[in-house]
């Protein structure tokens, strides 16, 4: 039996929809309501959690396998996992966001990021020649220029419909993200097969 | 101030109280060991140069140091691993003969707050200098086989990889491409991996076999399936020496051959194992071949080494006794 730690939210919706075009029967997942832990066709235990505790749960072996976008992985400093496959469900992208006349703001101090994800912006800015003061918001980013906290933000974006909404755009793109799956190192010493069975129906379902 | 009268700092590991016979109990046992094969025992000094470690680890993470700022004016840190000043000690001496050296003690590097791992490590390990491959391997996988047992622990698994293997993947990839290339092969990334070949319009015959290494991390069958289908030479003789090492060792079923192992050292350049057991995370022991640490101080001298992570092991048999007594419930 594999034991994956599913992020939450619109990773676990994707992955819902992979899993039960691979053929299992997804019932429970859909009709899980208030519960963290259920089962499936008694193959797997899913476990839903918040994407940088699936890392958590990876790193101390108590998931066999985690499903989590490459953003979190990027930002995340444990990097002792096999990341085994790129789903290529989830896909977005890393940019900057800012108003539109950021691109010609001339400014005589530091400017300022607003990001959930500070090292990927300081990583960004450093490639640029750049240096940059962060602030890290944990909710709605874009609120950073809104409210004229930040000159920008970094983020993930998906359709970009809340950028429009408040008058925000993609400045510039940083990187591609999408979902992959990972692995606990040692798990996989133990479940080898069972893992490389999955992979292979996901490949196998990808290539059509 | 009476705050934190009764926390620990977060680097701290805590104090054992329940299982310090046990360990107290493993730790002679591997001494006894250790001694019956002619190994020394060394205490090493707590402090040493930043320097050193930079001079040997290229790619050190300096934030996993505990440093500061001595009297000379010179970054100190913590110990981080024996393996270097004892290769300092070996050369120091200037005798050229086969030295057998092992230690017990602490290894201290920085982890990350708050999830739960310890920044002092122990660390059990040995030392077998002056004596080259093969030779100096089978006394050394020899050593690790007598010890496995004294721990108790049913489904251990020992898994070889070979720095020879790997170094010669990277020749064929490009060393232009090599930091790239072993990212993706230290992550079993097979889709990284497609996507690279991709990239770099790698042969259709090369590129297959790079994507298929993820998948070559088992038993001694599919060692021997994929020696008979290489046609490289020098690829095949590494697997080949770790095939002859599992044959003399009399190597078990279980035990595993990783042919994605990347050195997580840079000295590394024959054998590398590691022990596993399924109730730890990590690995309980790891060790390797490495003949060019010993240039880092101006001598050419072939060694190998290996070391027991004793919270890991103490971790498991802990782990591998509750299921036991859950088991036993359940059978009842």
């Amino acid at each position: 039996m594999l034991k994956i730690a599913l992020t939450k939210g619109r990773i676990e919706k994707k992955m819902t929809e992979m899993l039960e075009k691979l053929g299992y029967n997804v019932e429970s997942m859909i009709n899980k309501k208030r519960e963290l832990q259920i089962n499936v066709e008694d193959k797997m235990i899913i476990i839903f959690a918040k994407s940088n505790d699936v890392v958590t749960f990876i790193e101390h072996g108590i998931v066999d396998i985690g499903i989590v976008g490459s953003d979190t992985l990027l930002e995340n400093s444990f990097k002792n996992y096999y990341e085994l496959l790129d789903l290529e469900i989830g896909k977005c992208s890393f940019a900057v966001c800012s108003y539109p006349e950021y691109k010609n703001l001339k400014l005589n101090r530091r400017k300022r990021i607003a990001t959930k994800y500070p090292s990927v912006a300081k990583n960004y800015f450093e490639s640029k020649d750049e240096d940059v003061e962060i602030i890290k918001l944990e909710g709605s980013v874009e609120l950073g220029p809104v409210v004229g906290l930040t000159d920008a933000i970094v983020d993930i974006v998906e359709t970009g419909a809340t950028l429009k909404a408040n008058g925000l755009e993609v400045i510039e793109k940083i990187a591609d993200v999408s979902t992959r799956l990972i692995c606990n190192k040692t798990k996989f010493k133990y479940k080898k097969e069972e893992i490389l069975n999955l992979i292979d129906l996901i490949e196998k379902q990808n290539n059509k | 101030m009476e705050l934190y009268k009764f926390s620990i700092p977060e680097e701290s590991s805590g104090v054992i109280t329940e299982n310090v016979n046990k360990l107290r109990n493993f730790e002679s046992k591997l001494r006894k060991i250790f001694y019956d094969e002619k190994y020394i025992e060394m205490l090493m000094p707590t402090f040493e140069y930043v320097e050193l470690y930079k001079s040997v680890y290229k790619n050190l993470d300096e934030s996993t140091l505990f440093k500061y700022i001595n009297k000379e004016g010179k970054d100190v840190a913590l110990r981080w691993d024996f393996t270097v000043p004892i290769a300092r000690y070996y050369v120091s001496q200037k005798k050229d003969e086969i030295k057998r050296y092992c230690y017990f003690g602490k290894v201290y590097r920085k982890e990350k707050e708050h999830k739960g791992k310890n920044s002092e490590i122990y660390q059990v390990g040995i030392e077998l200098i002056g004596k080259k491959a093969i030779e100096g391997d089978v006394e050394c996988i020899s050593l690790l086989q007598k010890s496995l047992p004294l721990f108790g622990l049913k489904d251990l698994k020992i898994e070889l990889g070979s720095a020879s293997f790997y170094n010669r993947l990277c020749q064929i990839v490009g060393s232009e491409k090599k930091k790239e290339f072993s990212q993706l092969l230290l992550q079993k990334n097979i889709s990284g991996l497609k996507k690279f070949c991709d990239k770099y319009n790698i042969d259709k015959n090369i590129s297959n076999f790079l994507i298929s290494l993820p998948r070559l991390n088992g038993n001694i069958e599919i060692l021997v399936r994929t020696i008979e289908k290489l046609r490289d030479n020098e690829l095949k003789n590494s697997l080949i020496e770790l095939k002859e090492l599992y044959e003399t060792m009399n190597m078990k079923q279980q035990d595993l051959f990783d042919l994605a192992c990347v050195p997580n050292m840079e000295y590394y350049t024959g054998i590398i194992f590691k022990v596993y057991s399924k109730f730890v995370e990590e690995p309980i022991i790891s060790g390797g071949r490495y003949d060019k640490l010993y240039n880092n101080f101006g001598k050419d001298v072939p060694a190998i080494g290996m070391a027991y992570y004793m919270d890991n092991i103490l971790k498991a048999v802990e782990r591998a006794g509750e299921q036991n007594v859950k088991d036993s419930l359940n059978k009842g």
